[in-house]
């Protein structure tokens, strides 16, 4: 059973939204926000002003899909986020810790819960469907992406995936505090952002097709070595992989992606998502949007590369991921 | 296609620790609900579902070390999990390839609460303890504890979470994409829970009276469970026995509200006819409903209308057990799945709690632990964002 990729929406430091979208780039060297689109665009006017960023940057990408496949009945609704609405969380948070004996206000603690963002979008399109959030780690937006293409496996269409996080200014203060305290090989620019995909197991001329997830942890670098060389062998990747798209960035390339790299051939294409994403428990979700433009022959006008693919468009893309050298993951994509 | 075993249960709430005590509370209508203690919240007088010891007390008795800094959902997390290992007698081999599926709303929210107050009064802040903030952390630690390394998830869907890892573990056997996968949740009182409900005020602060027409509100609560699942291979291969089956899983969405459920019902109608569906039982052979019942007069309407439009005139003897355990949240789900086992075993109905005057638009919940033959059970779990699901959990 094939999954494909019908649609995909992504905002980051990039994203999907227009066609000459510039780079949010901060002067800040530990943070990377999100480049966000027009959202009345998007997301109905009066609602707009309650929603906090990772609700209307999920809300936005889902409309766009909506948009752009004019699919709006789903089969699930699967979202990953691995601190949900942590901008809400600590404005209720604060008001507790200043005064837990005054007057309260809950619509922050109404916000906060997880599942806000997949709850949103069934509450938008009226969606009884199956209905779910993972928030596990640097594996929260793969844990949604499996369950839905287990859905496809059961039959579902149309199901919408996506992963969302957002920055908000504790995440960033105590990161900040963290990149100097502990310098690390791991430790990047702290990011947010999102990404939706809509997929199908009706097989479509050129779109994405998903061929294989892996998410595992490692004990060790030669449980890592072992477990991504049985990855390699099952799907012969010593030839016919244009790209590796790696969660790193282009200067500091972490010692696991160091290891995946010496496995593969000298002339395949390398490049580094995190460099435009930056570090968040979902930022895989961005690094799948990006695989599909490039599979899709969109290109992309941004300097990610650490050797650059030959072809134009590539046919044959493997994205590698792991969370602060945990939760690893494998993508492997074609068209 | 496959059948989905439950070969071992474990779970600690306000009535205490391990299934044998549950059961003697449950039929002896002992509640575990009383005003606070431990939590450091100035509303003292609240009453709620609360572990009367402290996180460092109830890490030491178990000689676990290793948790005595971690958030409270942790520990939690490992009685509950300890005992399900010991009740399906896994060994080490057997847990190195079994998955896990945590499910939690508030994560390591008491230890984030100590770091913001740190923040606010601009002490220095222990930056490792920030580390546990986030839902996945309970479960990556109790999963390394264990040596569980299988499979890894955390569902994070408000109330209803643990009801969906039960769900998602079956159908992950069910696809044959594991053979065995440990299911269940955790969700430990702190303030900003606490403190949440009670800003929206739907806390009762006394004795929350489910089903009552004069219900105020709900009792917060906390507490973990955890289920082992596996497929009839994985049972007979290693002599493993099988304690019930999870017959029938079904999630849907309210649409309706963030918070608040439709009066009709909806989502809870879906989620409970998806799951009888999935079943393949008739509805006559549901034998006790577990409802969701937290007290709160929009939830207990709602659902007793969704359970009206499922079975009409003939509603199945039903009761809710949120009057002993307090609302446990994300652990909700597999805490009620592990009483509704309970009852199965036991062949008795839970009483519900509290009752001065049912409410009138159904039949009255099961007031006596009524003698029953028990072979199908219905559990319902609703939360936040309009998540609905149900669980059947039946005889073997």
């Amino acid at each position: 059973m094939s999954v494909y990729i019908k649609s995909s929406a992504v905002i980051s430091s990039f994203n999907s939204f227009g066609s000459d979208v510039e780079l949010n780039e901060s002067a800040d060297t530990s943070f990377i926000q999100a480049n966000e689109p027009p959202y009345s665009d998007y997301i109905p006017r009066n609602l707009i002003r309650r929603m906090s960023r990772v609700v209307k940057m999920s809300i936005a990408c889902s409309s766009k899909i909506k948009n752009d496949s004019g699919i709006s009945d789903y089969g699930a609704i699967l979202v990953g986020t691995g601190l949900g609405c942590v901008v809400d969380s600590e404005k209720f948070l604060i008001q507790v810790s200043e005064d837990e004996t005054s007057v309260l206000s809950p619509t922050p603690f109404i916000q906060s819960t997880h599942n806000t963002m997949a709850g949103q979008i069934a509450l938008l399109e009226t969606q009884h469907c199956e209905n779910m959030t993972y928030s596990n780690r640097g594996h929260s937006f793969e844990n949604a992406l499996m369950d839905g293409m287990m859905y496809i496996k059961e039959g579902r269409d149309n199901v919408l995936v996506g992963g969302s996080d957002e920055l908000s200014p504790i995440v960033k203060e105590l990161h900040q505090k963290l990149c100097l305290s502990k310098p690390s090989a791991f430790l990047k620019k702290v990011g947010e952002g999102a990404g939706f995909f809509l997929l199908s197991g009706v097989a479509e001329k050129g779109k994405t097709r998903i061929e294989d997830l892996l998410t595992f942890e490692v004990n060790g670098k030669d449980d890592f070595k072992n477990k991504l060389e049985k990855f390699i062998l099952k799907h012969d990747l010593h030839s016919g992989l244009d790209l590796v798209l790696l969660g790193a960035v282009k200067g500091k390339i972490d010692p696991f992606s160091q290891i995946l790299l010496s496995l593969l051939s000298d002339s395949i294409g390398v490049g580094t998502f995190k460099e435009v994403s930056g570090e968040f428990h979902t930022a895989s979700a961005v690094g799948l949007a990006l695989a599909d433009k490039l599979l899709q022959g969109e290109g992309f006008d941004h300097d990610i590369w650490v050797n650059r693919p030959e072809k134009t468009r590539p046919k044959k893309v493997l994205i590698y991921n792991n969370y602060l050298g945990h939760n690893h993951s494998l993508y492997l994509l074609s068209v | 296609m496959k059948k989905v075993y439950v070969s071992g249960v474990g779970i600690i709430s306000a009535l205490g620790v391990g299934v044998a005590e549950h059961a003697r509370k449950l039929f002896s209508k002992e509640t575990g609900i009383a005003p606070v203690s431990i939590l450091p919240t100035k509303h003292r007088a609240y009453h709620v579902g609360e572990i009367k010891k402290t996180t460092q007390d109830l890490a030491e008795s178990h000689r676990w070390a290793e948790f005595n800094d971690k958030s409270r959902n942790i520990v939690l997390g490992a009685y509950a999990l300890s005992e399900a290992i010991e009740s399906a007698e896994l060994n080490t081999d057997q847990l190195n390839e079994t998955g896990f599926i945590n499910a939690t709303t508030v994560g390591g929210m008491d230890k984030t609460e100590v770091i913001h107050g740190q923040l606010l009064a601009q002490e220095s802040v222990d930056l490792s303890t920030y580390l546990h903030h986030d839902c996945g952390d309970s479960g990556h630690a109790l999963g390394n504890h264990f040596g569980l390394n299988g499979f890894r998830s955390t569902i994070s869907t408000a109330c209803s979470s643990s009801t969906n890892s039960i769900m998602q573990g079956a159908r992950m056997i069910k696809l044959g994409i594991s053979e065995r996968m440990i299911v269940g949740g955790v969700d430990a009182l702190s303030l900003f829970t606490f403190n949440g409900f009670r800003s929206l005020q739907i806390l009762d602060p006394d004795w929350c009276k489910p089903f009552d027409m004069n219900r105020k509100g709900l009792n917060l609560g906390e507490g973990a469970a955890y289920l082992v699942l596996e497929s009839e291979e994985s049972l007979q291969e290693r002599n493993g026995k099988a304690l019930a089956e999870i017959s029938g899983y079904g999630n849907a969405n309210d649409a309706f509200h963030q918070t608040a459920s439709s009066e009709e019902g909806n989502g809870a109608y879906m989620a409970m006819n998806s799951a009888i569906e999935n079943s393949g039982l008739q509805l006559d052979q549901i034998d006790y409903v577990n409802a969701h019942g937290t007290a709160t007069p929009i939830n207990d309407s709602s659902e007793g209308n969704a359970l009206k439009r499922i079975f009409g005139t003939k509603i199945p003897p039903y009761s809710s057990t949120k009057a002993y355990t307090g609302h446990t949240l994300a652990a909700a789900g597999s805490v009620e799945a592990v009483i509704s086992i309970i009852a199965i075993r036991e062949q008795k109905v839970c009483p519900n709690l509290n009752l001065t005057a049912p409410i009138e638009s159904i039949n009255p919940p099961a007031q006596d632990a009524t003698k029953l033959s028990i072979k199908h059970v219905l559990s319902n779990s609703f939360g936040f964002g309009g998540n609905c699901s149900s669980v059947i959990i039946s005889a073997v």
